[in-house]
């Protein structure tokens, strides 16, 4: 560890705002990127799966009529 | 197979020059952004002078970028695209001869009228000549990308801005060296090891963009 | 033999099962990576002899402008593929890419700027890298805006195919050109790694974080083609019994 205390790390001799906001960005960016595919993912199969059902909802309903 | 190119290319040529509009308008363009030039940069004759070769290669830029979105237009609108891609004639051809036809309407007017506006940008005279020279490579470099770009976009409804996202950044080095030119023979150092470069650039732009040309203009008939 | 494999590449429910494995450890693995990687250089790296503490964003200033480089590369080999063996996941991947490679370029050109501000000390420097960034980001920018312009999707992976390869002619010419715009106007040279060699201590972690980013890259590649695949192909049966599962 080249610094003594949590806020030396913090300040990192008078550059701290430029280093942390970059890591800060970065870590926003990165995790928009991935959860963003996810969360599409999840809402495909969840429509999907209820249009799935709807039809086979209908098929059961039409063989109960025929 | 080069039958094809040069029917093409008289016949866009032609077609240019029966609406003079075709040729003067590019000119005219050119004119207007030259004198916002001065208007916005001040009339100080060494700074404009200093900023001329870029301003002039910018202009040249933006004036390529104007005349070329209605390249394929006319010929896509009335068919004229479509039964050339069906005739069965080397479609690479005929993509050089609408290329070279978009130079020779845009390119070759502003080549020869590039040291008017030289001079009302106060170039030193040492630059006119070079600028000439690096026009005559650097458009058939933007004539190329140009009529690709128009190929690609000729299908879509709005197709103007995203001609330029896609043109300028391709573009980036026919302005650096165009430039560069021009401000090297300003400052007096040799200038043709770049021009060759230039030209070569141009060659390979014209050997190899009507690949492209062709298979972009397969995909917008089928929109 | 490896011609079932490439075809195998090519199936869509093959690549979705596969992608799904591939994930379920490369993901984490990931982040452990980056987060291993970007600790050790904000606090186990010794701060630099001439610009202290605010060196520290190289650790990803590189990494994300190496990636979103090749980035580029593998967008345009992905629409080559999808152009020469009409292969659908190869399409997918290219439209994939284009936003990603976006997002990582963007992020070069931020950590680029704020890494400037404390060493030059202006927010913006047009220099051969940052200005290359900028051209490059305008060439994905392009792709992405091609693909959305056009109603017809088959066409529009086509149109942008095209555009990516003509761009992968060209970057090599635009960063020569640039870098030597950059020497006839800044005689004086500021290299960020030039001249000195690297210390090991500052070496290792820069690696990790490259490495790291470029599993970032293929876990978001992976993680695109999933949620695309499975909405290009919706109705089909596969995607069907793989939903209710």
């Amino acid at each position: 560890m080249y610094f003594e205390t949590f806020t030396e790390l913090w300040q990192m001799a008078g550059h701290g705002p430029f280093v942390w906001s970059s890591y800060a960005i970065t870590y926003l960016v990165w995790f928009l990127l991935i959860m963003v595919p996810i969360r599409q993912l999840s809402r495909q199969k969840r429509r999907i799966r209820a249009r799935c059902e709807a039809l086979s909802q209908r098929e059961v309903n039409d063989g109960d009529a025929s | 197979m080069s039958n094809v190119l040069l029917k093409v290319l008289s016949r866009q040529v032609l077609l240019a020059f029966r609406r003079p509009a075709a040729v003067l308008n590019p000119l005219v363009f050119v004119g207007v952004v030259v004198l916002m030039m001065p208007l916005g940069l001040g009339p100080e004759r060494e700074m404009l002078g200093e900023f001329s070769p870029g301003l002039m290669w910018i202009t040249a830029l933006l004036a390529s970028l104007l005349s070329v979105e209605t390249l394929f237009r006319g010929d896509y609108d009335d068919g004229t695209l479509e039964q050339l891609v069906t005739s069965g004639h080397s479609l690479y051809f005929a993509s050089m001869g609408y290329l070279l036809s978009h130079w020779c309407v845009a390119g070759i007017p502003l080549i020869l009228c590039s040291g008017l506006f030289a001079s009302m940008l106060s170039m030193p005279s040492e630059g006119i000549v070079p600028l000439m020279a690096s026009l005559f490579a650097g458009t058939l470099v933007l004539s190329a990308f140009g009529t690709l770009g128009a190929s690609i976009t000729v299908a879509l409804r709005r197709g103007g801005m995203l001609l330029s996202l896609l043109l300028l950044p391709l573009e980036v080095p026919v302005l650096i060296l165009g430039a560069g030119v021009v401000a090297r023979a300003i400052a007096g150092m040799p200038i043709v090891d770049l021009l060759s470069i230039m030209m070569g650039l141009a060659m390979l732009a014209l050997a190899l963009a009507p690949i492209a040309i062709a298979a972009s203009i397969r995909i917008s008939l089928e929109v | 033999m490896a011609w079932t494999w490439f075809h195998r590449l090519g199936s869509p429910p093959w690549i979705y099962a596969f992608a799904g494995r591939l994930l379920r450890f490369l993901l984490p693995l990931t982040l452990l990576l980056l987060l291993v990687g970007s600790i050790w250089g904000l606090a186990f790296s010794p701060p630099d002899f001439r610009q202290g503490n605010s060196y520290r964003i190289i650790y990803i200033h590189v990494p994300v402008s190496v990636v979103s480089l090749a980035g580029y590369y593998v967008m345009a080999i992905a629409g080559a593929v999808s152009l020469i063996w009409r292969l659908k996941v190869a399409d997918i991947a290219m439209r994939v890419a284009a936003p990603i490679g976006a997002g990582l370029t963007f992020l070069a050109l931020v950590t680029g700027a704020i890494w400037g501000k404390p060493t030059w000390g202006t927010w913006w420097v047009w220099d051969a890298r940052i200005t290359s960034m900028v051209v490059l980001l305008f060439l994905y920018l392009g792709v992405y805006a091609l693909y959305e312009a056009y109603d017809n999707k088959a066409l529009a992976s086509k149109a942008c195919a095209i555009l990516a390869l003509v761009g992968t002619v060209n970057i090599p010419i635009i960063y020569k050109s640039v870098d030597w715009w950059y020497s006839l106007h800044q005689p004086a040279s500021i290299k960020f790694t030039g001249g000195t060699t690297i210390d090991p201590s500052m070496l290792y972690p820069l690696l990790l974080m490259i490495v790291a980013v470029y599993a970032l890259y293929v876990c978001l590649i992976l993680l695109g083609l999933r949620a695309a695949l499975l909405e290009s192909e919706n109705k089909t049966k596969w995607v069907q019994q793989e939903v209710m599962e």
